[in-house]
């Protein structure tokens, strides 16, 4: 499989705090990769590193070849939704900016929406939905310019653990469709076993992958058989040494 | 079909809303009509010619809504150049010394090189009237959460679209707000430049004339007062409220 996005040697720090030292790491094509780890780990600062929203940092990243920023979309913690926006606007903030006429907005727009169950709320202002709903606005607007590679800052942590569960199957249904790159954070080992290849253990402060875990767990997953619980055992060991 | 029919109603009890009972419509109609009323008496006890005094009042709210055009546009075009980055930090300082410059003290001596002219007024009430504007633009722009920010770099907007789809809504409640202390001190300023100035016409030359005679000028004042609280009422507090409840999360 070929690498989308490499690391090499990458190193981050505010002032005197070392937030991230010496990272090195390879993303391959299509799959579906989660750093793992306690807050304040510097999670958020790899995944703000790959994504180009942070350019102040040591060491190299590198695009594969044909890989460019307009390929890359980003979910956000808290949604991160234009209050003065309706859903649909939202959602089409990326095509505005690569000059997608109106009328195919709509379509790409829609379609996206209908996928997540959210096509009745198209006119609606972000603050009349749930904090699901919000984030399934979150989600459409990662997927409407069919990236290449999504970053999800952990995308689920606002939600109540039903809404949770319902979405990251959701996720998993519209990923196995269209199989773009996702990078994810989350401090849930619980998550990351259920959704990830490939799990990065981030130690705190400085943060260093510790370990990165293959997971092979056929899809799709129990998250009640006895190799999930093994698994995810295996994954907190290694976080909390 | 369906779905137009529900959007439309929807629009429709907003509207209604508005006034929320009689009392509601009554009251709007009295705040409209009361400084037209109050004038026109005041006209006829004090025996001025009605269409001199709605004449002044409307040469003066002229000038001041020219005036007031003028300088949005250019606080919008200067805060959203200057609100943040390296350049701020020469811009800001400099904004702010120019916003303490003391235009009445040169004024007389502006006067006195280019004589009274209505370009002169509008002018100085630029000045006035652009400072306030300018920084409450400039501290709604410096609110913008920093989650905004990366969402909307993350679409990848750039150039006219980042200003269009993201800087200017966000500049609006700012817009209002700075409006609303400008435009009050605009009124001021107007009747200040427009006696130095000796303008022809306005409520500059309507107090000059009046000088010497403390009822007049203090039912003068009363009106515009009067005036001024209708168009609070009914323009810039329901824009005030309107634009901040846009930027509710």
């Amino acid at each position: 499989m070929s690498t989308t996005i490499t690391l090499k040697n990458v190193s981050k720090a505010f002032a005197e705090l070392i937030i991230l030292h010496d990272v090195n790491l390879e993303i391959k094509m299509g799959e579906f990769f989660v750093f793992v780890g306690p807050s304040g780990a510097g999670k958020s600062t790899i995944l703000r590193i790959m994504s180009g929203l942070e350019s102040d940092f040591k060491g190299s990243l590198t695009l594969s070849e044909g890989l460019t920023r307009r390929d890359m979309s980003f979910v956000f913690q808290q949604f991160a939704l234009l209050p003065w926006l309706s859903v649909e606007e939202n959602v089409g903030l990326g095509l505005v900016a690569r000059g997608v006429p109106p009328k195919e907005r709509h379509e790409r727009v829609m379609k996206e929406l209908s996928q997540l169950g959210l096509e009745k709320f198209a006119h609606v202002k972000p603050r009349e939905l749930s904090g699901g709903m919000r984030q399934r606005v979150g989600i459409a607007r990662a997927f409407v310019t069919d990236p290449k590679v999504i970053f999800m800052d952990e995308p689920f942590s606002e939600l109540d653990s039903f809404t949770a569960e319902v979405l990251r199957k959701e996720l998993l249904g519209i990923w196995e469709k269209r199989k773009p790159t996702i990078i994810m954070v989350t401090h849930i080992v619980e998550e990351a076993v259920e959704l990830a290849d490939r799990i990065a253990v981030l130690t705190p402060r400085p943060a260093r992958i510790e370990h990165v875990v293959e997971n092979n767990l056929p899809r799709p997953r129990k998250e009640r058989s006895e190799e999930f619980y093994n698994l995810e055992d295996r994954v907190t060991q290694l976080v909390r040494p | 079909m369906h779905h137009n029919s529900t959007t439309s109603s929807h629009a429709r009890k907003n509207r209604v809303k508005i006034y929320e009972s009689r009392l509601h419509l009554f009251f709007t109609f009295l705040v409209i009509s009361t400084p037209f009323l109050f004038l026109l008496l005041f006209a006829h006890f004090a025996r001025i010619s009605r269409q001199e005094l709605f004449f002044d009042l409307g040469a003066s709210a002229a000038r001041l809504f020219v005036a007031y055009i003028i300088a949005v546009v250019l606080a919008w075009l200067l805060a959203i150049l200057f609100y943040q980055g390296r350049r701020s930090l020469i811009a800001l300082p400099l904004f702010d010394v120019l916003q303490s410059f003391p235009t009445f003290a040169v004024l007389p001596l502006i006067t006195y090189f280019f004589r009274a002219s209505e370009a002169i007024v509008v002018v100085f009430l630029i000045l006035t009237v652009l400072w306030p504007i300018l920084f409450s633009i400039i501290s709604s722009l410096k609110l913008i959460k920093h989650d905004w920010e990366e969402a909307v770099n993350m679409a990848g907007l750039r150039g006219w679209h980042y200003v269009k789809v993201f800087l200017l809504p966000v500049s609006v409640p700012g817009l209002i707000t700075g409006s609303i202390i400008g435009l009050g001190e605009g009124w001021e300023a107007l009747i200040a430049t427009e006696i130095i100035v000796r303008t022809q016409t306005g409520l500059g030359e309507f107090f000059r004339a009046f000088s010497t005679n403390p009822t007049i000028t203090a039912l003068g004042i009363l009106g515009l007062l009067l005036v001024i609280f209708s168009l609070n009422h009914l323009v810039w507090l329901p824009l005030l409220d309107w634009s901040h409840r846009k930027m509710e999360e």
